[in-house]
């Protein structure tokens, strides 16, 4: 008994030690040690039977496109139309948003990626679904989660064009031959723009105002913004003097 | 330095006048292609480690990520269409080009590695944007070999647009 109060009392005098040396602050990239604790203590926070269940569409190669308008609407905020974790949010989260064809996620059992969607995560960003999804719509999410690894760059860049399907139109500049194509978009406020990077080496989208920052993109990868102040935003790749592009933004 | 601005030009003057002797067939361009990339990601790494200005050694690191893409898609492609780099005159001119040129910026560091290696690059981007208009692109018989050295010929321009802001600032 004793030797488990002086546990506990060495654990919160650490957690004190390094909230008070750190802060609560979400833009400190989590370290190593933490990432796997927080990991391993959010599979050992789901219960056994749950973490064994297996995804009743298994053997169904194509259940993942089912749920492709599905995760466009709800998971590509956070996630990225491609699941890849790079959007606006994802970088300045904390912990910041996980790249879901990352190993250490697809090692994840199904049981455990159902139950994360249905029941969220706590002290992360991961929302509980369970209330608005019926048990078949989020084991066809598990199945695009296993898709994502999959997915190759076009049918990534055909998926962020699909997502204009329910609304939320999306706009796709390539960064092609060191150059932006289309060179010069004019889209609405509210919609959203893709940068697909299909060069073999990386570019970046950065402006001088209006925010456009998507830091370095390498080969296949994609950024996604959405502006909402109508004007004219001029942006080039800081990596390729002479690599320029503007962007248009009409109420 | 005289003797580096004359190795300089004699590599300048000899790669169109080695290429133009006879135009290379496509497995000749791959490997011209293959070298030219990394006689420069061989000079990007000892800019990363020996450069004085942080600009330099971002640049040369710049210069090993971008040239080693560069290469790793010419080599899918020439291992997708079953050709074998084939040695040459202008490959091997790069290559010796090269190798004398960084035996002569290990002698150096800081801002006097910074000048030499930044006036090299800007040379040698200009000297292979040269072959790549004058003979490569011109010589290239398959599409996609020729298709790929047009893709990446504005990411040269730009890495000499570069190397020339640079040489402006460097020791400055």
């Amino acid at each position: 008994m004793f030797a488990v109060v002086v546990l506990v009392v060495l654990v919160a005098g650490v957690v004190y030690a390094v909230v008070r040396k750190d802060g609560l602050a979400a833009d400190r990239a989590p370290g190593a040690v933490e990432t796997a604790i927080a990991r391993r203590l959010v599979l050992l926070s789901i219960p056994a039977a749950a973490r064994g269940l297996i995804n009743p569409n298994a053997s169904n190669a194509d259940a993942w496109r089912a749920a492709s308008d599905h995760f466009a609407a709800h998971c590509a905020g956070c996630h990225g139309p491609d699941g890849r974790g790079h959007t606006e949010f994802a970088a300045h989260m904390y912990p910041p948003v996980p790249d879901l064809a990352d190993p250490a996620i697809q090692a994840f059992s199904d049981g455990a990626l159902f139950s994360i969607v249905q029941h969220g995560v706590r002290w992360t960003g991961m929302p509980a679904f369970q209330a608005d999804h019926t048990a078949d719509d989020t084991w066809k999410l598990v199945s695009f989660i296993r898709q994502v690894p999959r997915m190759p760059p076009a049918d990534r860049s055909g998926h962020a064009a699909h997502a204009a399907a329910d609304g939320t139109h999306t706009n796709i500049v390539s960064m092609d031959g060191t150059a932006f194509e289309p060179r010069e978009l004019e889209v609405k406020a509210g919609e959203t723009v893709v940068w697909i990077n299909k060069d073999p080496f990386p570019h970046n989208v950065s402006s001088v105002s209006g925010g456009i920052h998507s830091g370095d993109l390498d080969p296949d990868r994609q950024w996604q913004f959405r502006p909402t102040l109508p004007g004219t935003y001029s942006y080039v790749c800081t990596l390729h003097p002479g690599m320029n592009g503007r962007l248009i933004v009409t109420k | 330095m005289k003797v580096r601005m004359l190795m300089i030009a004699a590599t300048l003057v000899g790669l169109p006048i080695a290429a133009a002797a006879q135009a290379p067939n496509d497995a000749q361009i791959a490997a011209i292609v293959v070298t030219a990339n990394q006689v420069d990601i061989d000079a990007g790494r000892l800019a990363e480690t020996r450069g004085g200005s942080a600009e330099v050694k971002a640049f040369g690191k710049q210069m090993v990520t971008d040239h080693t893409g560069v290469n790793k898609q010419a080599t899918e492609l020439v291992t997708k269409l079953g050709v074998k780099p084939e040695d040459n005159p202008t490959a091997q001119s790069l290559k010796s080009g090269g190798s004398e040129n960084v035996n002569q910026l290990k002698k150096l560091k800081g801002t006097a590695f910074d000048k030499a290696y930044v006036e090299h690059e800007v040379a040698y981007h200009q000297q292979v944007l040269d072959a790549v208009d004058k003979t490569l692109i011109p010589s290239a018989k398959n599409a996609e070999l020729k298709a790929l050295l047009v893709k990446v010929r504005p990411a040269f321009v730009a890495h000499l647009e570069h190397a020339k802001h640079l040489q402006a600032s460097v020791g400055k």
